[in-house]
């Protein structure tokens, strides 16, 4: 039998608010997978579009026909902003063609924006939704995207924060996030440009039937 | 000012931590002890009855009977637990008292059938006036288990149910949509079940109240 547990504070104003929970399942998954790094770069077309081309792309790219790829960026009111899983058709000198047959979950900013391109990582796996007690995820360094999959359709994605983790545990008040879904992959990325990183994610969940 | 959250799971030993701060001209603090419906007899000594109600007298109201005390006064928010405490009916408000009754009109739902044993708390409130975009972090505990509902004009807006020493906490970019985005929010209310004695129950937001 496996324990999750949340031990923290809230404070606001110096008021605290203690937060401690426990949780015990049967199950548990931990994955540690290393995610290639990232490279900036400029869109060069399609912007406003699921689909197009990002150039300026070091020529070291380790990005290629094969990947599926995750477009990071900041936008004008400094909010993070991403699309994730276009396919890569075609990588060219410094510019990468992207989205064309498998679209990126939404538009890409305008022709011109400074953009991070990163290839995802595809963690196979098989866990019912309804069964979690605990999830959790965090990128080693730089800001990072997780998506837990269902028969490829994103069931749950999260934007995580360079140095930041994401978790929810049963108590913590909001409904579990991807009850109902059969997870069978998690695709991961991040958005850091100096070198390949670790992706953590853990599951603990009820796998007696 | 400034709010933190410094919180981690460990799942099969590894941490995954989030560890946030904001900061914002506004805070709403509050602590308080809660109300207790008759905080030196036993549960047993205030079971009640709908005395006419039960949803058949009139929609989401009732009459409490079977009680001498005099606790309510007319505009209290109240919620009544039945079925062992396992359901309730919130939102309503004392709309006429007397010696041995308590009449409740306005609640969320229909009150369950005329007879029904259960206990009738007065909700802890506080009156507060912010939006639910601007907020930066909230927070909400108690020491006994509770439900805190967040009102908008005496309109429910949000309920957690606490467990007995936990807090429950929203904070910008922690990956959870701001529950209470696109609300006015006019009242928090804490109710209480099961305990009896002084139980403290606290509030904090931090918010953007500067034009």
């Amino acid at each position: 039998m496996g324990t999750a547990k949340l031990d923290g504070n809230v404070s606001i104003a110096g008021m605290g608010f203690p937060v401690h929970i426990s949780v015990e399942d049967e199950g548990g998954i931990g994955q540690q997978v290393t995610v290639p790094m990232a490279y900036a770069g400029t869109v060069k077309s399609g912007g406003g579009t699921t689909d197009g081309v990002i150039e300026g792309v070091a020529l070291t790219t380790t990005i290629t026909a094969a990947d599926n790829v995750d477009v990071y960026w900041v936008d004008a009111a400094g909010d993070p902003q991403i699309v994730y899983g276009g396919d890569v058709s075609d990588v060219t000198d410094d510019e990468i063609t992207c989205g064309g047959v498998t679209a990126f979950s939404g538009n890409l900013p305008a022709n011109g924006y400074a953009v991070i391109i990163a290839a995802r990582k595809v963690v196979t796996t098989a866990f019912l939704g309804t069964a979690v007690s605990a999830v959790a995820a965090y990128c080693s360094v730089g800001r990072g995207h997780i998506a837990f999959i269902d028969t490829a359709v994103a069931e749950l994605t999260v934007d995580i924060a360079d140095g930041e983790g994401w978790f929810w545990i049963e108590g913590l008040g909001y409904a579990n996030p991807i009850t109902g879904d059969d997870i069978d992959e998690i695709w991961v990325s991040t958005a850091d440009t100096i070198a390949d990183r670790t992706f953590y994610v853990g599951v603990q969940y009820d796998s007696v039937s | 000012m400034k709010a933190t959250v410094d919180a981690y799971v460990n799942i099969l030993g590894k941490r995954y931590g989030i560890e946030q701060m904001a900061e914002e001209e506004g805070v709403i603090k509050h602590e308080s002890v809660l109300n207790t419906w008759i905080p030196s007899e036993s549960l047993a000594a205030v079971e009640i009855d709908i005395g006419f109600g039960g949803g058949t007298e009139s929609t989401f109201s009732g009459t409490f009977a079977a009680f001498d005390d005099d606790t309510y006064t007319v505009g209290d928010r109240v919620t009544f637990f039945y079925n062992g405490g396992v359901d309730k009916v919130v939102g309503g408000l004392v709309s006429d008292e007397g010696a041995n009754f308590v009449r409740v009109t306005g609640a969320d739902t229909n009150f369950p059938a005329e007879e029904t044993v259960g206990y009738l708390f007065k909700d802890t409130s506080i009156d507060v006036s912010f939006e639910g975009d601007d907020l930066e972090c909230f927070a909400v505990y108690c020491e006994a288990a509770a439900t805190v509902t967040f009102w908008a004009s005496d309109v429910s807006k949000l309920a957690i149910d606490l467990t007995a020493g936990q807090s429950y906490f929203w904070m910008k970019n922690t990956g959870y949509t701001n529950p209470l985005a696109g609300e006015s929010i006019t009242e928090v209310g804490f109710v209480m079940y099961g305990a009896v004695g002084t139980e403290v129950c606290k509030f904090a937001a931090l918010h953007n109240n500067v034009e």
